[in-house]
Parts: C-alpha cells; structure tokens; sequence
C-alpha cells in the first residue's frame, strides 16, 4: 500500500507527519490484537463453496421430484413412503466428493448452472456489503468514505478489500474514467492450485464458477456504499498473464480480468 | 469404503512416546500457530460463514434440518482434505488412544485452525467419547438466531463434519454432533465426539 | 542418484515413477510397475510394523541393502511416500518432506481432482496422480 509507506528519508518530520504516523502506527497496532483464524481455514471455506452450491442444487432438485412424486401418488401406500423418505434424510447423510461436485456443476443444464451461479454472487454479495460495514468502522486512517468517488470505491476493493479476503492485492487497475473500470489479478488466489488433465479451454470453463464469488463480493461493496444495483454491471473475463509475471510452476494459467460498470457514471459524461 | 471394525482396543501401532504428555501437544499447537500460520483478521471468517448459512437458509426455505445436513457435508469435505494440511504442519503421528485423540483435536487442530482451545470434558466410562466446550466460536461470534432458526439450526454444524471427514482420514470412524449451542439459548456450546470404531489399515488389493 | 519415487494412500499406489541414467526413458506411473508396488508396500509395511514392535514410537526412516538405501515419510492418514536412491544418499528427509507438501499443494489443494482415489475409480478417472504440474515439480526437487 504506497500511501501506507513510512517516509523514512526526510530527516525532519513535520508535527502533522509525525501524527498522522502515530495514528497508523495505532491502528496497525489494533488491528495486530484483533482475534485472528488461520488463513488456509478461510480459504477452504471459500473454495468449498462451489461443490456446496451445486449440492444445494441437487438437493433442490431432489425434493422437486420427490414433491411432484408425492402430489401424484394416490396409493393408499403413500404414507409409508413419505415417513421413509424423511427418515433417510435425517439420518443418512449424503456425500458427493467436492470434485465430482465441481464435475456435476461443469455437466450441468443451463439452467442449474444459473442457479448455482446466482447461489454463488449472492453469497459473495453477502460478504461484500458485510466487510463495507467492518472496515467503515475499523477506523483505518487511509480510509476515508466520505468524499470517496467510484474511482475510490473501486481502488478501496483492489486494495483493502482483495488484500482480507485473499492476501494480495489487485495487480493492475485500467479505467477508461466513466464508469468503466478493468481489475486485473494476475494470480487469484483461490485457483492457483487447480488444474486438470484436460486442454486449458475445460479448465478454464470448470473454474468459472469460483469467480462468481468475487463478483459478488465487488457488487456487496459497491452497492452498500451507494451505487445503486441497476446501475452496476460485473463480469469477468480470463486474460494471459503478463510475461514478468509469469512463474515455471505451479500456477493458474490465465489472470483474470474483473470488469465493472457503473452506468450512471456513463451517462453523466454523455 | 471397504474396511473393516477393531475394536478400540487395537489401536494402531504407529505411536510417538513423546505425544504421550499433554503439555507436548499443546506446545506442538502453539508454535505451528505462531510460526507455521498465515493469519487473518477472525471477523472476516464470521461474516464469511454467516453469509453462506443465510444463503442456504434461503434455499431451503427455512427447512433448517437441511441446513444442518448441507453444512455437514460441506465440511465433511472440507475435513478429508484439511487433515492432510494438519499432518504436514504437525507432523503429529497416529494416537495411541482416544484421549489423546482429544487433546490433539483441541490443543493442536483447534488452536491452528481457528485458534480456539475448546475444553474437553465429560468422558464416557469406556473414554470412547467426549465433549467438546466452546467458550468463543469464531464461526459464530455476536451471531443472534431468529425464533424460527434457533429451536433447529445447529449454526456451526460445519465443524462437526469437519471432524467427522478429518478423523476418518485417520481411521477413526466417529459421530460428531452438537449437543447444545448458546445460539439456542443453552448456558453452553458442546460438541459430542463418539468414537464407532477404528478402522483397519488396509492392505492393497493382491488379485495376483 | 535417486532411482525411483513412490506415493502410496490408504488405498493402493496412487503415484510412482522411476528415474534412470538416461532421463529421456523415465517412467510414470507404469504398469509393469503395478505387482512390484505391491511387493514394496508389504515390505514396507511388515519393516514398519516390526519396527514399532521392537520400541514404540520407533518409525521406520531408511533402510539400506546393498545397493539400494529407501526412505519413507509416513502420515498419520497412512499416507507413504517412499525414494528409493543409491548409497550416496544417507538421508532425505527434507526432500521428502518437500514431496509430501508437492502432493499437498498439486493434489489435497487441487479441488477439481479426487483427493481418494479409489473412491473416484470412475470410468475415466485415474486411480493415480496425473498431474503434469505436479510430476514436473517432483522432477525439479529430485534435482533432474
């Protein structure tokens, strides 16, 4: 964080330099005594996720059946079957390994996908607008939303909000200023350790799902600091990664290109 | 899976007489979290779970049974995993008994994973079950139910099968379950850990 | 010179490639492997067992013959990750342990593939690890 940076090479320091240092000093301070998890329990949190998602769908998808199943059924046999069926689902519990799940979500009908999809960016957005409340309130001295414009906003997600949920910031942030703005992450974290056999066109498409979350989390943030939701467009796309960026090993081969649009910004300057 | 019950008396042999002392295990517990740990800020976590049981509440239109159910195997799958990270960072070996199969879940994985140390309590006569009690719960800190959500939502229920995935990964076939939760209105939050049986290593398969 | 690398599960072999002089001629994961995996996990396994029996807490690391020295990391879930290399090697505990986090990084944090292979012995699944990713990782810590 370049505004972050003590300047340790003037000699002389001026009471408001000194101050001003004291009260980051402080809040880093704070921050340090804040309760903390282990990161690798949150990015498991993150990353399971996706399997969960498409689990909800199957679940969903059985009781439809089941419910049409039932309505249908005028067998006087009927009843025996319902008390069955809700004794399994209590004491049984089913397990699909998180990668046929990811697999199932891959294989799945439009609409399911959606679904899913939908599940995902609403959980993200959940995130979003709940980290807006924590760090308005964490009184970081390098935050100030007041005055903040989307330029700020969205410079305030490449930053604090990227450097919490996946302990690195954004990598590169282009904006053609009037609404438009590109967030590259040459290395987003949840994914970086993914990979399948296939060509890289099926891994790209299998990972998708795990970028509905960020989505979410952008929209979450952008939205409770006002922006209002109609007005917001967020989508991804994957982009090459730069060639000084790039390691031998043990990487995502793609960065991913996060692109929001805020329309009123748009029209404004028309 | 096919394997096959011992009893808990045959408990494996691969054993380290250092793990015997429980001081061992929660010094093991303090340095991989001291030094061996990337660290974020708790709060994070909490709205982070929060968001993904209002979501599945959603879904399930309140039918909060199925809520317990999806976070169950949600961290079932998690826990088959996680266990690996645990052993790597831990390099624990296999208990020789279930009581210190306690104190390695509370004083090691707890403290590593969420940096909690749920005290451990309330052995059955045959020490093939315990309890776990959370005094802080980084899932569901400052975390208020609604009427309808806390007479059957276990909100934590993630942890249960967390456990249940990791202990199985060592051969611990275990139910895991809360027995009350302060979220419910119950003076405590406890976790029942009730061993079924140790499953037997096996042996690869020798068609030939 | 390290001469082969092995990676057994609770289940069966899931990994094993062998490295000669010539590298070009270098074998992953073969199948005329398949019945001498085995014959190493029993060994392994009786030496494992016997050497606990003679004082607990007493783990089986090395073992030399006369041309071979094995060394063997063992996990609480009954992972193995066995090298097999030629006596220059006294020990390989750290590139061992290197592996084991390779494995965790390529296979245990990769969610798009099994981390129980036997339980996803689908049609078109291996019951190995064939990530390329990870099979050029192993190459660079066993230094070849």
């Amino acid at each position: 964080m370049s505004t972050t940076t003590p300047q340790k090479k003037s000699a002389v320091e001026s009471p408001e330099q000194i101050e001003r240092r004291r009260i980051v000093e402080q809040f880093l301070l704070f921050q340090e005594s804040l309760p903390k998890v282990d990161a690798l329990s949150y990015q498991w949190l993150l990353n399971e996720m996706v399997p969960m998602s498409m689990a909800v769908e199957n679940n969903l998808n059985q009781l439809d059946e089941y419910s049409s199943l039932s309505s249908q059924s005028v067998e006087p046999g009927s009843q025996d079957l319902n008390e069955e069926f809700s004794e399994l689902s209590l004491n049984k519990f089913e397990y699909t390994p998180s990668h046929k799940l990811i697999a199932q979500l891959h294989n799945a009908n439009d609409d399911q996908k959606d679904k899913s999809n939908e599940r995902l960016f609403k959980i993200g957005s959940g995130i979003g607008s709940k980290m807006t409340e924590l760090l308005i309130f964490s009184n970081n001295p390098n935050l100030s939303f007041n005055s903040m414009d989307a330029l700020g906003m969205v410079r305030f997600i490449c930053k604090e909000v990227w450097k919490q949920l996946y302990g690195k910031q954004i990598d590169n942030l282009k904006t053609n200023h009037r609404g438009v703005f590109y967030l590259f992450d040459y290395e987003f974290q949840p994914i970086q350790n993914f990979a399948l056999d296939d060509d890289e066109k099926v891994l790209l498409d299998v990972v998708a799902p795990y970028i509905q979350v960020p989505l979410g989390v952008i929209s979450g943030i952008l939205t409770s600091l006002g922006v209002p939701e109609d007005d917001l467009s967020i989508s991804f796309t994957y982009v090459d990664i730069p060639e000084d960026r790039r390691k031998p090993l043990g990487q995502f081969p793609k960065g991913v290109n996060f692109n929001i649009q805020i329309n009123q910004l748009q029209n404004s300057q028309d | 899976m096919s394997t096959t019950a011992g009893t808990p008396n045959t408990a494996s042999t691969a054993n380290v007489s250092s793990l015997a002392s429980s001081k061992t295990i929660k010094q093991i517990g303090e340095t991989a979290w001291k030094n061996r740990t990337v660290k974020i800020n708790a709060e994070l976590f909490t709205l982070t779970y929060g968001s993904i049981v209002s979501q599945l509440c959603q879904d399930y239109q309140r039918d909060f049974k199925k809520v317990n159910d999806q976070l169950f195997s949600m961290g079932y799958n998690i826990g088959i995993r996680l266990i690996e990270d645990f052993l790597a960072r831990t390099a624990i070996p296999r208990c020789d008994n279930f009581v210190t199969t306690s104190e390695v879940i509370s004083k090691c994985a707890f403290k590593i994973f969420l940096n909690i140390t749920p005290a451990v309590t309330n052995w059955s006569t045959t020490k093939n079950s315990f309890s776990l009690i959370f005094n802080e719960n980084p899932l569901s800190d400052f975390v208020e139910l609604p009427m309808d959500a806390s007479k059957e939502l276990w909100y934590s229920n993630i942890l249960c099968g967390v456990l249940k995935g990791a202990l199985e990964m060592v051969q611990l076939d275990c139910d895991v379950y809360f027995v009350c939760d302060v979220l419910r209105g119950n003076p405590q939050t406890e976790l029942k850990v009730k061993l079924n049986k140790i499953l037997k290593d096996e042996m690869p398969a020798g068609e030939d | 010179m390290i001469y082969s690398l092995w990676i057994f599960d609770r289940h069966n072999c899931i990994f094993d490639k062998e490295y000669t002089v010539n590298q070009s001629t270098s074998i992953v994961n073969s199948k005329e492997q398949q019945s001498r995996g085995k014959l190493i996990y029993g060994m392994i396994h009786s030496l494992k067992s016997m050497s606990t029996k003679i004082a607990p807490g007493n783990m089986l690391r090395t073992l030399t013959t006369g041309k071979y020295r094995i060394h063997a990391l063992f996990t609480a879930s009954n992972l193995w990750i066995v090298i097999f290399s030629d006596l220059t090697h006294h020990e390989l505990h750290e590139t061992l342990d290197r592996i084991y986090e390779l494995y965790l990084k390529y296979v245990v944090h990769n969610m798009l593939k099994p981390i129980d292979f036997k339980e996803s012995a689908g049609l078109k699944e291996s019951k190995k690890i064939t990530s390329p990713s990870f099979i050029r990782a192993v190459d660079h810590v066993l230094c070849l």
